[in-house]
């Protein structure tokens, strides 16, 4: 037991975890405070908007549609990208983790994957497969994959050996070894995975937007960049920081909840 | 005919030596106890006859349908005392129901293992193994460290559940007083390497 409990550094870290129920709204209260002081400061409403008229702007916008529809078009290629590098990623760290020969081979691939940087990757997927949203989903899941398989593969090798060998020995079938001795005792490094996973990858799909496409929150920012539209900037990318903040305590944290209920009790015993 | 047959010539683990010539076979129903010190290899021979260690040379022909009660309960940590059963030997709930009150973990059913002592554990492990109706039950020092009492009435829980089953069961002890008590013959190993010696009644 003290194997899996040594993946927990891996799973409970939460974006929102604060002291007091009071401190995170008291925090988020004095940055929005310190940005109206520098906002009136600055006194250029074209350079520097203040919260309130950013808040205008995002009713505006989600009154005509338009914020709605690239909202959906970035969290769609967020979703698929995030999805197909966890699959990705789980393939290659578990037979990373599982082979000596495998790692020693395929191990240093991807720390090159690893240290390619993020516009690299984009700009070779849109020149090699076309400006097209193939490219742009391929280059957002490549950019996380080698991250998922690295956990991955330390989690595959912390396996606890007895509850395999007891696995077999009672000839469990695959599908339920995967289910109730494996997978439980990947799930903190899944968690750490999918926590900064989701985090990266919509910075990288938010790039991707920018360089090649033609709608999403990061096609936006570049077409308000050009007209050099700050409070626009800003009302896209803060309502999208706020999608993936609402994103984290409503589905992540509920999940850890259920999935770490055992550790609770049995450590409460 | 025996329901298992060991022949072994040794085991050799990098260059050193754990088990030496080892031969012995076991009828149906029969209770052996491999009796010796602790760390000479008997867990080792136990792997071997699972079919976990498959480097030794010798044949071993054991049954297919095997199950372990070793000395760490080795339960998943992260399901329930009636999930352990169901989930490990496949037998529905209600029947695991009934396994969890016959070792007197009655009202324990959604209790993770965390949550039991390690005789309850223990115990668990035993219903787990013996639930699974193995033709072949392998028992590594599984009354170890737990208090005199509690050692008592785990052996007559064991006694109870394998005069009710007739499990085959073979189990390895360094506990004269265990072998002596649950076995209908006790085999003694001496070494290192784990030799088997005269044989008892």
């Amino acid at each position: 037991m003290e194997r899996v409990a040594a993946g927990r550094h891996g799973g409970a870290r939460s974006l929102l975890s604060g002291q007091g129920p009071a401190t995170l709204p008291l925090s988020l209260c004095a940055l929005v405070v310190i940005w109206m002081l520098a906002a009136w400061i600055n006194a250029d409403a074209e350079l520097l908007p203040g919260p309130v008229e950013v808040l205008g702007i995002v009713r505006e916008e989600l009154a005509s549609g338009e914020l709605l529809h690239h909202v959906a078009w970035t969290l769609w290629r967020v979703v698929a990208g995030f999805s197909l590098a966890m699959l990705g990623g789980l393939a290659i760290g578990f037979a990373l983790g599982r082979s000596d020969t495998v790692d020693a081979w395929f191990g240093p691939w991807v720390i090159v994957a690893l240290n390619v940087p993020a516009l690299v990757v984009i700009v070779l997927c849109y020149l090699w497969i076309g400006l097209n949203e193939v490219a742009a989903i391929a280059a957002a899941a490549f950019n996380k994959t080698a991250m998922v398989a690295v956990n991955i593969r330390e989690g595959v090798r912390a396996l606890d050996p007895r509850l395999s060998d007891m696995a077999r020995v009672f000839r469990m079938s695959a599908l339920a070894r995967l289910r109730h001795v494996i997978l439980p005792q990947l799930w903190p490094f899944l968690a750490a995975s999918t926590r900064n996973g989701l985090a990266i990858i919509w910075k990288i799909v938010l790039v991707v937007e920018f360089l090649g496409r033609s709608n999403g929150v990061g096609f936006q920012i570049h077409l308000y960049f050009q007209l050099f539209e700050v409070g626009h900037v800003l009302a896209y990318s803060l309502t999208f920081v706020a999608v993936m903040l609402a994103i984290d305590v409503a589905l992540l944290q509920t999940w850890e909840r259920r999935t770490t209920r055992w550790r609770r009790l049995s450590e409460s015993h | 005919m025996a329901l298992l047959e060991v022949d072994l010539e040794g085991l050799w683990l990098s260059a050193q030596q754990i088990l030496g010539a080892i031969r012995f076979s076991q009828r149906r129903g029969e209770t052996i106890a491999l009796l010796g010190p602790s760390g000479i290899g008997k867990s080792t021979l136990l792997r071997c006859i699972a079919g976990l260690e498959r480097r030794y040379e010798g044949h071993i022909t054991a049954p297919d349908r095997l199950s372990t009660a070793f000395q760490e309960p080795t339960l998943l940590p992260w399901r329930s005392a009636i999930q352990n059963l169901t989930v490990t030997t496949g037998i529905g709930e209600a029947e695991a129901a009934i396994w969890l009150d016959r070792v007197g973990l009655g009202g324990r059913h959604s209790y993770f293992p965390g949550q039991l002592s390690l005789g309850q554990q223990r115990r668990l492990s035993l219903a787990r193994a013996i639930a699974a109706r193995p033709e072949l039950l392998l028992m590594d020092e599984p009354f170890v460290s737990l208090d005199p009492g509690l050692v008592d009435e785990m052996m007559t829980v064991f006694e109870g559940l394998r005069a009710a089953e007739g499990t085959t069961t073979l189990l390895v002890t360094h506990a004269e007083a265990e072998a002596e008590r649950l076995a209908d013959r006790v085999l003694r190993l001496g070494g290192p390497p784990a030799r088997l010696q005269a044989e008892g009644a």
